[in-house]
This record gives C-alpha cells, structure tokens and sequence, in this order.
C-alpha cells in the first residue's frame, strides 16, 4: 500500500515536472554535477592538505579550519542548529555563539578527521531534493563494511557549500541540534547556558589537545 | 524483563506531568524530543554509566588485549548465531531478498567461515544485515513511543524493547536451552554479546562522549537516527530525511534559512 502511494506521487510529480519548462531539468542536472564534483574536488585537497600523517595537531587544526571555512555554511548551519532560540538571542549572544560554533566544530572535528587517514572516498551517485544535492559516497576500509556518507550540499552566494554530512543515517546537524536544543532547556532555556557549556567545552578540549 | 514492563508503565505515566502548555512552539518542541520521562531517564543513564566505569568498561578493556583478529571472529560468530531471529524478521517484513542473503550468509559462513568464525559470505557479495522484532514492528506501522533509557541495556522505546523481549523468545536457540536445561547457553551469549557490543563502539563513545557537551541528548539523537536508518534497510525513509531547513523548529527570519537563500533562481550554476 505505502509502495503503492510512494509510485502515485512519484508519478503525479514526474507529471508535474514534465510540464515545467524543460530548462529548469538542465539546471538540476548541472546542479547535481557540480555538487558531485565540488565533493569530489574536496576530497582531493583534504587527501593531500588534511589525512596525511605526520603534522602537528595544530597545523592540522589550521588546515582543517581553512577547508571548513570554504567549503561549509557554518553560519548557516549554526543558525539553523539553534533553532526557535536564535530569535530569543540577542545580537551579541548571536554573534559570541557563531564564533563558538565555529570553534567547537573545528576543535571536536579535528580529531575525527584523523581516524580517516589514508583512505579514499569514493562518489556513488547525487540526488537533488529542494534545493539541495545529496551527494552519496562511502569510505572504503581495509576491514569491515565501508562507512556510508551523505553530503547535503547546496549552492549559495556563487558557490557550492556543505550544510549536512550524514554518516550511516546519522545526520551531523540533527544531531547537534538535539544536543544543543537539551543543554539550553535544561539551562532555563536561556542561549547564555549554552554560550556557557560551548567556551567550557571548547577549554577543556584544547587542554587534552595540548 | 518483568522490571522494564514496570519500568514502562512508570514512565509512561510520568508521560502527562510535564507537557508545556500555551506555548505552541514549546509543546512542538516537547513532542518532537519526546522524552516525558527525562529526569528518570537521565537517572538511569547516569548509573548506566557507572556500570560502565566500573564493570563494563574494565572487563572490555581486558577483552581487548586479545588481538582484533580474534575479537572479529568473535564478533562474527555471535553474528551467525543471530541467522534465525534475523530470517525470520526478514520474512516477517516481506523481504525475500534478504532472507535469501540470511539463508546463504548462514550456509557458507558455518562451512567455509569456520562455524562463523569467518565472515566468508561478506566477501562473496552477501553483506550481513540486522533485523529484529522492533524494526518489524515498525515496518508494520507501529511508532516508536517514547524515548526510555533502559537500566544496562540503554537506549530504547516501548517498541523497540518489546522486540527486544520477542526476539527472545523466537530464537530457537533459547527453546533449545530451555528444553535441554542449558540455561547457561543464553547467559553466556548475552555476557559475551554485551562485551562484543562495548568492543565495537569503543571509539565511537569515547569519541561521542568527548566532543558532546550533553552525552545524553547526543546518544538520544543518534539512537532515534539510527533505529530510522536500519528500519529503513539504510535507504533513507520519510522519518530519516534529513531535515528540511524550513521544518519544525523553524528559523524566525526566513532569509535566515541556508535553503532559501539558494532557491528559485539561484538553484544551480549557470551553464
């Protein structure tokens, strides 16, 4: 029955977009492709520029953050992470908790990405959804089954950015969200208690980094 | 297992206590986190991590001192002992495929992989997959109820613990043990099977509980995303999309939202 429901509307779509002008199919598709292919531009730097061994947890922090600020819309995303409570902030909580945002990206990510030296990506297909590609890849490993990772990418102020990596269904942003919607609830729902926890978080990694 | 049949009717009764009322965006909030029985939750998840440090934790660390080859063959022969309860799930849910990748996994993997020491089938093109009675249950239209931290068994929800409970009593392996007074066969399983899945998600709870400024929203999360992502076999269901930017939780400044700003005209490069 879902089935069946799932191919109506597939076909009431394809109906749907079959009348609307065949121009916008070739932007899609040339949307599609250059998302697939700035992921896959991405994964050659970050190969030669990020998973290398033997640099400093510092200079990787550097390289990670320079890619990061190209390639993702972390205002976006840090906006969009806060939810209902990024209209109760006010202007200097906003800004003081972009930064953080940043911050914290950069410090928790850093360390993740080193688990992934030495191994490829690989691009399997892109689909488009709104106004967003999904571009679908997996990480190969020598053991094990290979590591599905979705980028949710979109094309913005000229140029392609990432809003969302989804690793085995998991959403980066979803789960960010819930994260940080739970501490500013359980802080009297005020945006300061999460100011609050990120600096603290962001402290303490950087004296285990160090 | 009578003690989480209590466990849920407490919970479920603390269910009414504590739904905001007025604020429409507060009540959407509450239900969409749909976790009425936070603060016991919480409690629980608390001892469960004492339990970690303490036992859980010291005896994985112990176990991994065996080198990884070993623990992988482990890993996969509790896999295989798993064949029946996931054949039937698979059927249960109408997948034939599957069933037939279940049915051959077993065939060789007892043979060729060494009584499933070896996971030969996953070489050969049958990748192994998980099925249990929650994820029938939910691919038949049952919903996920509210979020419960179970004590030492953790994360979960009504459905996905009762399916945990018929999984039970499904595997012939226990009506086995049960018939033959080998009470000690399913004991034994579970101990190993508890340190096997400690092992496996060594790092990624260390590295979870390190980079998250609340662990427990964050394991709530990522549970809920991926019970969606292996209900769905992995192909993204309604449930696992991931989010649109304009949905719930919706930006109060429109232009705000990462979607818009690349909508209509702006939807690709120009060629």
């Amino acid at each position: 029955m879902k089935n069946f429901h799932r191919g109506a509307i597939a076909a009431l779509f394809g109906l749907a977009l079959s009348i609307i002008v065949p121009i916008s199919q070739a932007k899609a598709d040339g949307f599609t492709d250059g998302a697939q292919k700035f992921i896959g531009a991405l994964a050659i730097r970050a190969e030669s520029s990020l998973l290398v061994e033997g640099i400093s947890i510092s200079e990787r922090q550097v390289r990670f953050r320079k890619l990061m600020m190209e390639s993702f819309d972390l205002s976006g995303v840090g906006k969009w992470v806060l939810g209902r409570y990024w209209r109760r902030a006010s202007g200097i909580e906003r800004k003081l908790y972009l930064k953080l945002f940043e911050d914290f990206i950069i410090a928790t990510y850093t360390k993740r990405f080193k688990a992934y030296t030495n191994s490829k990506l690989q691009i399997n297909a892109t689909t488009s959804r709104r106004s967003s590609a999904f571009v679908n890849t997996q990480i190969n490993r020598k053991s094990g089954k290979p590591i599905r990772i979705v980028w949710r990418v979109n094309y913005s102020d000229g140029r392609y950015q990432i809003i969302d990596i989804v690793v085995e269904g998991v959403s980066w942003i979803q789960t960010q969200r819930s994260e940080f919607v739970s501490v500013i609830r359980n802080r009297g729902g005020k945006v300061s208690g999460l100011i609050d926890a990120l600096s603290k978080k962001i402290a303490d990694l950087k004296s285990s980094a160090s | 297992m009578r003690i989480s049949i209590l466990l849920f009717a407490v919970l479920t009764l603390a269910n009414c206590a504590s739904a905001p009322s007025g604020d429409a965006e507060a009540l959407a909030e509450h239900q969409k986190i749909n976790d009425p029985g936070e603060p016991t939750n919480r409690f629980i998840f608390k001892f469960n991590q004492g339990l970690d440090a303490v036992i859980i934790k010291p005896v994985t660390s112990f176990y991994r001192i065996f080198p990884e080859v070993l623990r992988t063959g482990v890993h996969n022969f509790l896999n295989n002992l798993k064949t029946p309860v996931v054949l039937i799930n698979d059927i249960l849910q109408g997948e034939a495929e599957r069933a037939g990748d279940t049915v051959m996994r077993f065939l060789i993997n007892t043979t060729v992989g060494v009584a499933g020491f070896r996971d030969q089938a996953a070489d050969w093109g049958f990748e192994p997959h998980e099925e249990d009675f929650g994820q029938t249950l939910a691919t038949w239209g049952v919903g996920e109820g509210p979020y419960i931290m179970l004590p030492l068994f953790g994360p979960s929800n009504p459905r996905d613990a009762i399916g945990k409970f018929v999984d039970f009593f499904l595997d012939p392996i226990n009506w086995w043990a049960e018939n033959s007074d080998n009470d000690w066969v399913p004991l034994t399983r579970t101990i190993i099977g508890g340190i096997d899945t400690r092992d496996q998600l060594w790092d990624v709870l260390d590295d979870l509980e390190k980079s998250s400024i609340d662990f427990y929203a964050a394991i709530r999360s990522l549970y809920r995303q991926r019970r969606n992502d292996d209900i769905s076999n992995g192909t993204g269901s309604k449930d696992n999309e991931t989010p649109n930017f304009s949905g719930d939780l919706e930006l109060a400044d429109p232009d705000d939202q990462p979607s818009n700003k690349s909508s209509g005209k702006d939807a690709g490069p120009k060629k």
